[in-house]
């Protein structure tokens, strides 16, 4: 932490820079995601009671209130269910234009979130509710960075 | 349960900056007035909610803390919350709950931001989603909003110029409304001309960031009677909704452009408040928007017109100053958004509303208010009903 005086339209304020390391723990479910995607596969969770495939996975169904197993699940079609195409840029952000989808794959109960290829001439990026979406994953990067849904032509 | 009076309410005038106080000099600016109207001895006050966004806004660690407990001498307690955007109405909840079980004759309820602070409130919005499946993917608070006007546009057929006119009114109450951050008048045209956000929400479609404050002094009936005018909790619930986004798109039992939740939470309210048609009862709203769509949103979910219906409140002029409901007459939160605060805002002005000291924003002879707040990734929601005689 580094703390220097300045001015802020005609008043003195400290100017603070925080470099803090944390170490953010993935989780059971998060940990066998995250190692799924370097082997290729997408990794989901199933509930011994509803039996409804959850993605992103998590330990616990909060519908049943029962321990959910782990999965590599199959399935890399489904379709578009929410998007935006983000043009205004923040500290860490994608870089800009980038496109963010939800779509629900074939054979899972939730949609998963995930980076869109988009066309960036278009203010809606060309993308459209209600169509097919795959869901790729990238030779680079590391986690949700590798996967991203292009649109089934 | 015991009855809740509100007997005092005190915000700041919102402002982009604020640089010469501290948020705990802000917060003073709106508890002094607000103790002031109860009628009460300091003393007298007998626990202190207080609530403001994540610590990375301020960049302090539990912000301030410390300046406000010794507002009321030595040895009471004190509560921190925090649901994001819903803090206002979490704290509000959390005192009347203090006051309505007899734990405290009375609680002062504080909420504030200094969101000027940081460098950059998105990115340190963005640190409030999961590391691993979230933040990658470049979730922030306008985003978020972006993928559910999408979804509206889609499943109910709400256009850019819905959210434009929405916005529109909105700016117009902003005008009339001495303690909003924006006042001056946008049209349509002008919103619609805007630069793209995050499609399909525009510039001049995003609540600003703001500094401001907001307190409430709760009482039980013993000490109601020391303020000339006190406002009456009829109903109130919270109601909170799963983690994931994706959780909640096209799901039989939570629908992320149908606040599910909030739905849940005004139901239970009314119960209370024994309000059958909304619509027809209630006199006028403050409602958690920080951005057109939201406040469409939320109109479905608390009964003022059926599920997809919002655009006819639109077309139809129903949610103006003047109109058959109107929302926001304040210019609501995309006049003036001090996070932590924002939702304690709506309440402060419902109480102006029924007091009838709203000034050029009184809806006339306003009897019943309702007020929401809304946090996360929408899953917090809050609703509170008032009146001005006792339930
Ligand atoms: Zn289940």
């Amino acid at each position: 932490m580094t703390l220097r005086p300045v001015e802020v339209r005609g008043h003195l304020a400290l100017e603070e820079h925080w470099d803090l390391r944390h170490r953010h723990a993935l989780g059971r479910a998060g940990e066998a995601f995250a190692r799924g995607v370097e082997r290729g596969a997408i990794v989901a969770a199933r509930c011994a009671g509803c039996r409804r495939v959850l993605l992103p996975p998590r330990v616990f169904c909060e519908r049943c209130f029962c321990d959910t197993e782990l999965f590599d699940f199959e399935s890399r079609e489904g379709e578009l269910l929410s998007f935006t195409v983000v043009r205004m840029p923040f500290a860490g952000s994608p870089p800009t234009p980038f496109g963010i989808a939800y779509a629900r794959l074939d054979g899972s109960d939730t949609a998963l979130g995930a980076l869109v290829e988009i066309d960036p001439d278009q203010a809606d990026g060309g993308l459209a509710i209600g169509t097919r979406v795959e869901l790729a994953i990238l030779d680079s990067g590391f986690g949700m960075e590798r996967l991203r849904y292009r649109p089934v032509r | 349960m015991r009855r809740v009076a509100i007997t005092g309410a005190g915000q700041t005038v919102h402002a982009s900056r604020r640089p010469d106080v501290t948020l705990g000099e802000l917060c003073l600016e709106a508890i002094v007035p607000a103790v002031g109207e109860s009628g009460l001895a300091w003393d007298e006050v007998d626990a202190v909610v207080f609530g403001c966004g994540p610590d990375l806004l301020q960049g302090v660690r539990n912000a301030y803390l410390p300046e406000l407990v010794p507002l009321l001498g030595a040895a009471k307690p004190m509560l921190r919350i925090h649901t994001g955007g819903a803090t206002g109405g979490s704290l509000f909840q959390a005192g009347a709950t203090l006051v309505a079980s007899g734990w405290a004759r009375a609680v002062l309820v504080v909420g504030a931001e200094k969101a000027s602070e940081p460098g950059d409130v998105q990115a340190v919005l963005n640190t409030m989603w999961n590391p691993l499946f979230e933040q990658p993917i470049g979730l922030n608070a306008i985003n978020m909003l972006a993928l559910q006007s999408v979804r509206q546009m889609h499943v109910h057929g709400y256009t850019l110029e819905h959210f434009a006119e929405v916005t529109a009114k909105n700016r117009r109450g902003g005008v009339r409304n001495p303690f909003a951050q924006l006042r001056q008048e946008v049209t349509v045209a002008e919103v619609l001309a805007s630069e793209v956000i995050a499609w399909p929400i525009k510039a001049l479609e995003c609540c600003p960031r703001s500094d401001g404050a907001c307190a409430l002094v709760l009482v039980g009936d013993e000490l109601a009677g020391r303020a000339p005018a006190p406002v009456r909790l009829r109903g109130m619930a919270e109601c909170t909704d799963s983690m994931y986004i994706g959780d909640r798109l096209g799901d039989s039992l939570s629908e992320y452009i149908d606040a599910t939740t909030l739905r849940a939470a005004a139901h239970d309210a009314y119960r209370q408040a024994g309000i059958g048609s909304p619509f027809d009862e209630i006199d006028v709203a403050e409602i958690y928007s920080p951005f057109p769509s939201a406040e469409m949103k939320a109109c479905e979910a608390v009964g003022f017109c059926e599920r997809g219906e919002a655009d006819r409140l639109v077309e139809t002029g129903a949610l103006e100053l003047g109109g058959v409901l109107p929302v926001n007459p304040s210019g609501g939160p995309m006049c003036a958004n001090p996070i932590g605060a924002t939702g304690l805002v709506r309440i402060a002005e419902c109480v102006e509303q029924l007091r009838g000291t709203a000034g050029a924003h009184q809806v006339d002879g306003a009897a019943r208010a309702i007020a929401t707040s809304s946090g996360g990734s929408s899953q917090f929601y809050t609703v509170a009903v008032f009146g001005k005689e006792a339930p």
